[in-house]
């Protein structure tokens, strides 16, 4: 009954936080900011123990006192799950291998070689994204990031209880730390000691295996044209769909709403792309760096994320209004940085636009401000 | 009105056009002079022996004696400069019931307009495609529809396209119907100061330096030449400067050639009322409009330019009849000096919808893509030098509003307002910064302008 009520009051606080219903900007970052899994694989991922890793600790601590103690008292998620499991009472729980210790594993392997692999698939992050989509405006893109929920939610029709005991990531953390407890804390010998050399091995192989997915994966040259906008302070195109926990907090605090979930790329499968037909990037706000709770984009003073470059603009004359005999000046009125020239060639009487690549940070004003039917001026990823 | 009434009365009785150009406009001293010569050479023509008082060269230095200046004219409200800002104030000012004079440098109206060949109005709609030039501005362009191949694209929402010679028969017509006083082919070079108040203007044309005094001076010259010479505080800008030209025979390419042709030329120009005819804009480099040396140097560069092009497209096949109607005779000078006055326009003004309670004018976008922004009184208005207003490209606004507002219907409106103001400094016998901007207003939106 006290863990229904806790789980309960954590439901409801977590979805007020990724409604937006606080007053604070910082309780944006929602339930994911608190979850040890994401604060772990992305401090080891980033190499940096920072705010992040701080607000991980109480959750941690909760799961080393009591054994699977944020399942118990604070995951809505396995609540959610529970409550789907109580549709079909008489389905037999099926014996699956342990998933989700691989799946921690990985990810921890992974991130040790800077790429934390399915941090993704934390329960916090998945509520958390589920949630907030339904915060208005909703779109069917804001929509896609809510697919999380509703996936477990038929995967634990399918296979009730599954996914918590077998498949969580936060969940085989939790274990792990019981072991780890049980093993260290207690000065008797383990109560099962010839388990110990397989675990220890399985747990080698699964980081071993996940830090040379990671290296894999980042060294995989990418075509230029396929790579898409970040939100600014966005880790490096290799890193950033592996830290990114998909909660889509950055889409809904950008007030130009320039962030949508990303469609075209596996890897990068619904974290945040910049598209700039309805916006652009304003030189005033740094939303999206602070509702961030894995540091995927990191969080900026104004002042520096002005200077961190998101993309950088480039211009096709072949497309410019200034080339076909018209007058505009659109992307320079536009530009809040005054990045952009005009140079006339007094050989052949061509004027071309020019980016002081130093000023343009890919904000996207000018994009938004050419009028040509195809952009002429389109801003490109570093 | 009374005064205005009586000289076009008096105009009608001498059988004058009605314009007071170059005869009406000559000094009755001069006049008199004429009569004083000796008999005329048998064949025609008069022997003169001129009285001038030439520049000296003095220890290596040229010295301009000091001379008095014969005042050709006195007038309430002097407008220089012919183009749709000048136009438009020495309408207004009249229409307000002031006695006014209009003087330009060319033999013709419209600055830019027509002498300029820049016949595409650009700025005159909103966000939404919504018209917010009105005034004078609009009038001009209803005149035009009623003239047979005077305009195209006259419709809201869209970019006007006019035909330069059917805009001056028009500016003529509008200024003879309001009776204002006009001298063309007329330089205004200097002010004429008591202090930090400028009581007329110094022009140079064939008659030699002459004076004109006035209660208020609207500087419509573009480049703000006579509050400069006031002593001014302005802006000094360097800007695209390029030579516009119109191409002919565009309806008689050879299209089944043309399809056929490897490449196709360049620029052939936008869309005018004549059929087969087009205007061809160019950028040009940034350079000084109030160098002289600017000025030459890119006259001749650019002229040659444009014939290297028309030499280009001939070469094209099917394009062989192409011919370039006209260069346009006056260099495209953008901007040159922003006044630097009371109140200054300012880009974030333009975005953040800055409202002014001195708004006399709303101006537009270039590709309606922009709101509609306001124009304070305040930005046709010296700081210091009094009884002269901007009008035009050259008001008071910083750098980055150039483009904004060096267009045509921008022009329209500061002219309209800077009109009317002038006329209601007169009326009431008070110095332009010190006018009941109420009044301006009333007066304003009675004569059909848009405030926002």
């Amino acid at each position: 009954m006290l863990r229904t009520i806790c789980r309960c009051c954590v439901l409801v606080l977590g979805a007020a936080a990724a409604l937006r219903l606080a007053p604070w900007a910082w309780a944006a970052m929602g339930l994911p900011a608190l979850s040890p899994f994401v604060a772990i694989s992305s401090a080891v991922a980033m190499r940096a123990a920072g705010i992040g890793l701080l607000l991980g600790l109480p959750a941690l601590a909760l799961a080393l006192a009591v054994d699977r103690g944020i399942c118990r008292y604070a995951c809505p998620m396995g609540l959610l799950l529970e409550w789907v499991s109580r549709l079909r009472p008489r389905a037999r729980p099926r014996r699956l291998p342990p998933l989700g210790h691989w799946a921690l594993l990985l990810t921890l392997g992974g991130a040790a070689a800077g790429y934390p692999l399915l941090i993704w698939l934390d329960p916090f992050a998945l509520f958390h994204g589920f949630v907030g989509a339904l915060r208005p405006p909703v779109t069917a893109l804001a929509l896609l990031s809510a697919v999380g929920v509703p996936a477990l939610g038929l995967f634990s029709l399918i296979l009730p209880r599954a996914w918590c005991g077998r498949v969580c990531p936060l969940g085989a953390m939790q274990e792990l730390l019981t072991t780890a407890r049980r093993t260290l804390g207690s000065e008797e010998p383990s109560p099962a000691p010839a388990a110990e050399p397989s675990v220890l091995r399985r747990s080698v192989l699964a980081m071993g295996l996940g830090a040379a997915w990671a290296m894999a994966t980042l060294r995989r040259p990418r075509a230029a044209g396929a790579r898409p906008v970040r939100p600014p302070g966005a880790l490096d195109e290799a890193r950033f769909p592996g830290a990114c926990v998909r909660c889509g907090n950055c889409m809904r605090a950008c007030p130009t709403r320039i962030l949508r979930p990303d469609t075209a790329s596996v890897a990068g499968f619904l974290a945040p792309v910049a598209e700039f037909s309805g916006g652009y990037c304003r030189e005033d706000c740094a939303a999206c760096g602070e509702v961030c709770p894995s540091g995927a984009i990191a969080r900026l003073p104004i002042g520096r994320k002005r200077a961190t470059p998101m993309g950088i603009a480039k211009v096709d004359m072949g497309l410019c209004a200034l080339t076909h005999g018209r007058e505009c000046s659109a992307c320079i009125l536009r530009c809040p940085y005054e990045a952009i020239t005009t140079a006339f060639n007094e050989e052949d009487y061509t004027t071309t636009l020019r980016v002081d690549a130093g000023r343009c940070p890919g904000c996207g004003a000018c994009e938004l401000a050419c009028p040509m039917p195809i952009k002429a001026i389109v801003v490109h990823p570093v | 009105m009374g005064r205005g009434l009586s000289r076009r009365e008096l105009l009608a009785a001498l059988g004058a056009s009605g314009l007071a150009a170059a005869g009406a406009g000559v000094p009755a001293a001069a006049l008199a002079d004429e009569a004083d010569a000796a008999a005329p050479p048998p064949g025609g023509g008069q022997f003169v022996q001129p009285k001038g008082t030439p520049a000296i060269l003095s220890g290596g230095k040229v010295i301009q004696p000091q001379r008095e200046l014969p005042v050709l004219h006195k007038t309430d409200v002097l407008v220089i400069g012919g183009g749709p800002a000048g136009v438009a104030a020495a309408l207004a000012a009249r229409r307000a019931g002031a006695d006014v004079t209009i003087v330009e440098r060319y033999g013709h109206f419209g600055g830019q307009w027509t002498g300029g060949l820049v016949v595409l109005v650009v700025g005159m709609n909103v966000k939404g495609g919504r018209q917010v030039t009105k005034g004078i501005g609009l009038e001009m362009m209803q005149r035009l529809e009623k003239l047979d191949r005077g305009i195209i694209n006259n419709r809201p929402g869209a970019n006007p396209t006019v035909d330069a010679e059917a805009l001056k028969f028009m500016m003529v017509e509008m200024i003879r119907e309001a009776g204002v006083n006009v001298f063309l082919h007329c330089w205004g070079v200097d002010a004429i100061v008591d202090g930090t108040t400028v009581r007329g203007a110094v022009f140079e044309s064939k008659s030699g330096r002459q004076a004109i005094l006035a209660n208020v001076v609207v500087d419509a010259t573009g480049d703000g030449d006579i509050y400069a010479a006031a002593g001014a505080e302005h802006l000094h800008l360097k800007f695209r400067i390029g030579l516009v030209h119109r191409l002919g025979n565009l309806d008689k390419v050879d299209r089944e050639k043309a399809k056929v042709a490897a490449k196709r030329p360049r620029d052939l120009g936008g869309a005018t009322p004549i059929p087969g005819v087009t205007w061809v804009n160019m950028q040009g480099p940034e350079a000084d409009a109030l160098s002289v040396a600017d000025l030459t140097r890119l006259e001749l560069a650019h002229r040659r330019f444009i014939w290297r092009s028309l030499e280009e497209i001939r070469k094209t096949p099917g394009y062989e009849q192409v011919y370039i109607v006209e260069t346009a005779p006056q260099l495209g000078v953008r901007i040159s000096r922003l006044l630097a006055g009371v109140k200054q326009l300012t880009l974030k003004a333009v975005y953040d919808r800055q409202e002014f309670p001195d708004v006399v004018g709303v101006g537009g976008a270039w590709n309606t893509d922009n709101p509609e922004w306001q124009i304070p009184y305040g930005a046709l208005v010296p700081r210091k030098i009094d009884n002269v207003l901007a009008a035009g490209r050259c008001v008071s606004a910083e750098a980055k509003m150039a483009e904004l507002i060096r267009v045509i219907p921008p022009c329209f409106v500061t002219g309209h307002a800077a009109g009317v103001a002038a006329a209601v400094a007169v009326k009431d016998g008070c110095r332009p910064r010190d006018v009941d901007v109420a009044k301006v207003q009333k007066l304003l939106r009675e004569q059909g302008a848009y405030l926002g």
